[in-house]
């Protein structure tokens, strides 16, 4: 082995004249994408952009955990897209009285979900959360976490603990990383079209609609079912619970609620509504009342106050685009999740609010009812599943023609 | 610590700098900061497991020395045995104790409570090391081992907690007394380079992609109906995150030894395009075949004593390297088919081909049949390796089998049945990359950075092409190399751990 060797391999004089390159190169890029993402950071934190910062996707899953700690909400949103998309921060807020924070993320697993919810626990100001139940009872996805999340910029790791180095962690994530970039062009875009006075759909996809051109097969089936779904339906005897497959991340919530009930603190969970027309999503009757169960049993020595919604059943909402003939539907948007004006009416019906002005009075008169506070929880199920059923079955048969 | 992280980084620019700053002032002070730098690397994950590393240090060195100082035959016998007793013991109660007793406790039906113990992260590494230390000592082939050369050599941070597993007598001259312990401003050019390759293979190249592996593993574990096409995605990309993985490790680890100026031996080679397993074996965790050869193989007989015994001791070794990996029935069934291919091997190469001399003429004397021969042992070996990788990477045993009989047409799900056409285009770049481009070992060959890389002779006479792409300390490279680094760099977030730090 000889050292000399290995010295001599490569000169000092090259050696120097390429690292001074290799370092001059280095501390330019990162010199010119921490000045850009730090100007982008001042604009994520301003109160006004919020709508733009919490709805539109990009690299939320690195950013939203630095935001809730930032702006300290009273009450928060978990879960997938389909919470993302319905809870404008901008709307909701004021609607319930509550500074509302979106902490939801797009394709967000089960895990993913409860380690937000765990970092944010310690926040004193936080007074209820808002937990998507589909994104943890009905995930469709099989992974535990997904590019962009990082368990280091949680407030503590997955034994509690609080992280080491948070701050310089989270400094460099929103000056340096990857995550950062990704995030502000994405949002810069959105601030840029917002400012030229562009259309709220344009640059914030959750404001889109759902076109129901080409869907005038499934509507006329479907049409076809409405005087059937109005007629009561005899009690669902159905399987017992106890022979329905139970979620297969349902620990995830368990988890959840491990850390929620103990505080003072309001938890609304619910079922997300899905758009008739173009399928519902989550048909199992297994995921819902395993769901009520598993709540309905934390409820005694649970400190918090449970609240649990399933607003996923036929109503004026999911049944969009039927009652009379729409090029687009008002509720939902082009992928079939829930708009923002969902979120309105659920947040309205979660916290005891009037619904807005103008809305249909048959979205008054059933549009989701608290599952944990009445006695008839599991039968209203069984029955919503059977009238899902029968609608799917008409939206099959129509595509099968 | 884990390389890929901000945390790593920050530890190197301190380890660096204040290693630079002693070699201008105390250079014979840069071995001793090494080693602090490298006991606290390995003290940040749990402080408390530094007295494992130093007791079995301290434990091992007072073995080594004892053997040194002892003549009688006998008496060196038994004191190795303890060494290896001992060494054995560590590992078997951090490692396989929880193994032992639920494995107790399904055959005896007991009831024994399994205990929870905390694997030390890198103890099969740092206690391997050790062992192949104590044998060379009791062979006469290590007469002399001053304790900060011992502490140096087992807990150079580099090298720690994944290998590649360092023989003594490919260190310790290294250590040598009249060593000058300076930063080498070539060195660190090359070693910075080479760690950027690895970063990359790391952060941008694999890491985005683990997710998809395991959604098809996730699925198989739930009973989802797996394809026939499924269970070789699975193989197959699994294949391919473990070596980008381990090789990126690798890569890292040999690049921040020689910033240094100390070289690590070599421990991947392209191991995908071999066309045996053999030749398999010889390109993949080179470090890790090599102690299996020379402290299992030949012990137990080698290829010196008989088909039946070479078998015999292939199939223990390729099982117990297979238990080293993990505490698990299943690490076995990969080491026992691993043992199996490479009988095999024997059996072809020892029985049949004599018998067909014919063959191996025609092969020999057509180049285009000689193409096809390689293509056939290039294809198969992947298939070979790719099937039994879900062994490896299944969480349990029937979840490995559901995807091998998947994989063997034996499923009763369709072809394709879950994720099979979203994983397919994901999986093109890692072929072209693993069969058509030159290894990175083959890009720094010539830089002196890397032990027994002359021993691969496409290394040491590249063809034209790849000389044109070898690093050289230019400043077109240096551009490369920083772009590769930043890009790296900036996507390191959302990073799995490396696969071979729970081994």
């Amino acid at each position: 082995m000889n050292d000399r060797k290995t010295i001599e391999s490569v000169d000092a004089g090259a050696g120097r004249r390429f690292l001074w390159t290799f370092a001059l190169v280095v501390a330019l890029i990162a010199a010119a994408v921490a000045v850009v993402n730090r100007i982008a950071y001042r604009q994520m934190l301003l109160p006004e952009n919020q709508s733009i910062v919490q709805l539109v996707d990009g690299w939320s899953r690195v950013y939203k955990p630095i935001l809730f700690d930032y702006f300290k909400p009273q009450v928060s949103v978990y879960g997938a897209s389909w919470a993302r998309d319905a809870f404008d921060p901008a709307t909701i807020g004021p609607l319930i009285g509550l500074r509302l924070f979106n902490h939801a993320v797009s394709g967000s697993t089960p895990y993913e979900m409860r380690r937000f919810v765990e970092s944010s626990l310690d926040d004193p100001n936080l007074k209820a959360v808002v937990l998507n139940l589909d994104t943890v009872l009905r995930p469709n996805v099989d992974v535990k976490i997904k590019y962009g999340f990082d368990e280091a910029l949680l407030d503590n790791d997955p034994s509690g603990r609080p992280t080491r180095l948070l701050a310089a962690r989270r400094t460099f994530a929103t000056t340096l990383s990857g995550a950062a970039i990704g995030n502000n062009l994405e949002m810069l875009h959105a601030l840029r079209a917002r400012d030229s006075g562009a259309d709220v759909s344009d640059y914030i996809e959750s404001y889109d609609h759902f076109d129901f051109a080409g869907h005038e097969g499934d509507i006329q089936k479907l049409r076809q079912q409405l005087p059937r779904l109005a007629a009561p339906l005899p009690p669902e005897a159905g399987l017992p619970l106890s022979q329905l497959p139970v979620p297969p991340y349902a620990q995830e919530l368990e988890k959840m609620l491990d850390g929620l009930c103990k505080l003072d603190i309001d938890i609304h969970a619910y079922f997300t509504p899905d758009l008739a027309v173009k399928g519902s999503r989550g048909r199992g009757l297994a995921e819902t009342l395993h769901g009520l169960d598993l709540l309905r049993r934390r409820q005694p020595g649970c400190r918090a106050r449970l609240h649990f919604y399933n607003f996923n059943y036929p109503n004026a909402v999911t049944l969009d685009g039927l009652a009379e003939p729409e090029r687009y539907s008002r509720y939902f948007r082009s992928d079939g999740h829930p708009r923002p004006n969902i979120g309105v009416l659920m947040a309205a019906r979660m916290f005891r609010r009037p619904f807005p002005d103008g809305t249909p009075a048959e979205i008054g008169a059933d549009f989701g009812v608290d599952l944990l506070a009445v006695d008839d929880a599991e039968a209203r199920l069984r029955e919503q599943a059977r009238r899902v059923e029968q609608l799917l079955a008409a939206v099959h048969s129509a595509g099968v023609q | 610590m884990v390389f890929a992280s901000q945390a790593f980084l920050a530890f190197l620019a301190v380890t660096l700098g204040v290693y630079w700053i002693l070699g201008r002032t105390h250079e014979r002070a840069g071995k001793a900061w090494i080693i602090v730098a490298s006991l606290f690397f390995y003290g940040y994950w749990v402080p408390a497991y530094l007295f494992l590393l130093i007791g079995s240090i301290v434990a091992n060195f007072s073995v080594v020395r004892a053997l040194i100082a002892t003549r009688d035959a006998r008496l060196r016998a038994l004191i190795v045995t303890a060494g290896i007793v001992f060494n054995v013991g560590l590992i078997a109660y951090y490692k396989y104790f929880a193994f032992l007793v639920d494995s107790l406790n399904i055959v005896a039906h007991t009831d024994f409570k399994v205990p929870g113990i905390v694997l030390p992260i890198g103890i099969s590494f740092f206690t391997f090391q050790q062992t192949g230390m104590l044998v060379d000592a009791w062979k006469g082939r290590l007469t002399k081992l001053p304790f900060w050369n011992h502490l140096f050599l087992v807990s150079f941070f580099p090298h720690l907690i994944a290998g590649p597993i360092v023989a003594q007598h490919e260190m310790l001259p290294q250590l040598a007394a009249a060593r000058r312990w300076f930063l080498h401003p070539g060195r660190l050019a090359v070693g910075a380079a080479l760690f950027s390759a690895g970063l990359f293979k790391k952060t941008v190249m694999i890491d985005p992609f683990a997710p998809h592996i395991d959604a098809i593993y996730n699925a198989a574990a739930r009973g989802d109906p797996i394809g026939l096409l499924d269970g070789w995605a699975a193989g197959v990309g699994y294949g391919f995150q473990v070596y980008f993985d381990f090789s990126g490790y690798s890569d890292m680890a040999l690049g921040l030894a020689f910033m240094f100026g100390i070289r690590l031996p070599l421990n991947f080679f392209s191991p995908y395009k071999s066309t045996s397993i053999r030749m398999f074996w010889r390109r993949w965790h080179v470090t890790l075949s090599r102690f299996l050869r020379d402290l299992l193989f030949i012990p137990l007989g080698g290829s010196r004593h008989g088909l039946l015994r070479t078998i015999a001791a292939l199939l223990v070794t390729m099982g117990l390297g297979g238990l080293w990996h993990g505490a698990g029935w299943k690490f076995v069934i990969w080491g026992l088919l691993h043992g199996a291919y490479l009988s095999v091997n024997h059996l072809w190469t020892r029985l049949a081909l004599p018998r067909m001399g014919w063959l191996a003429t025609t092969v020999r004397e057509s180049p285009r049949l000689a193409r096809v021969a390689e293509a056939g042992g290039l294809l198969l070996t992947f298939a070979a390796v790719s099937f039994a990788w879900v062994f490896f990477r299944a969480p349990d045993i029937g979840t490995a089998l559901r995807l091998a009989g998947a994989m063997l047409g034996v499923s009763h799900s369709t072809v394709g049945a879950t994720v099979f056409p979203g994983i397919l285009p994901k999986l093109l770049p890692y072929f072209l990359v693993v069969w058509c481009l030159p290894n990175t070992m083959q890009l720094f060959g010539r830089t002196g950075a890397i032990l027994h890389v002359e021993d691969y002779a496409v290394a040491q006479e590249p063809p034209a092409l790849l000389r044109r792409f070898a690093f050289t300390p230019t400043r077109a490279w240096a551009v490369c190399a920083a772009l590769v680094f930043v890009t790296a760099w900036f996507a390191m977030s959302n990073l799995s751990p490396f696969i071979y730090y729970q081994f």
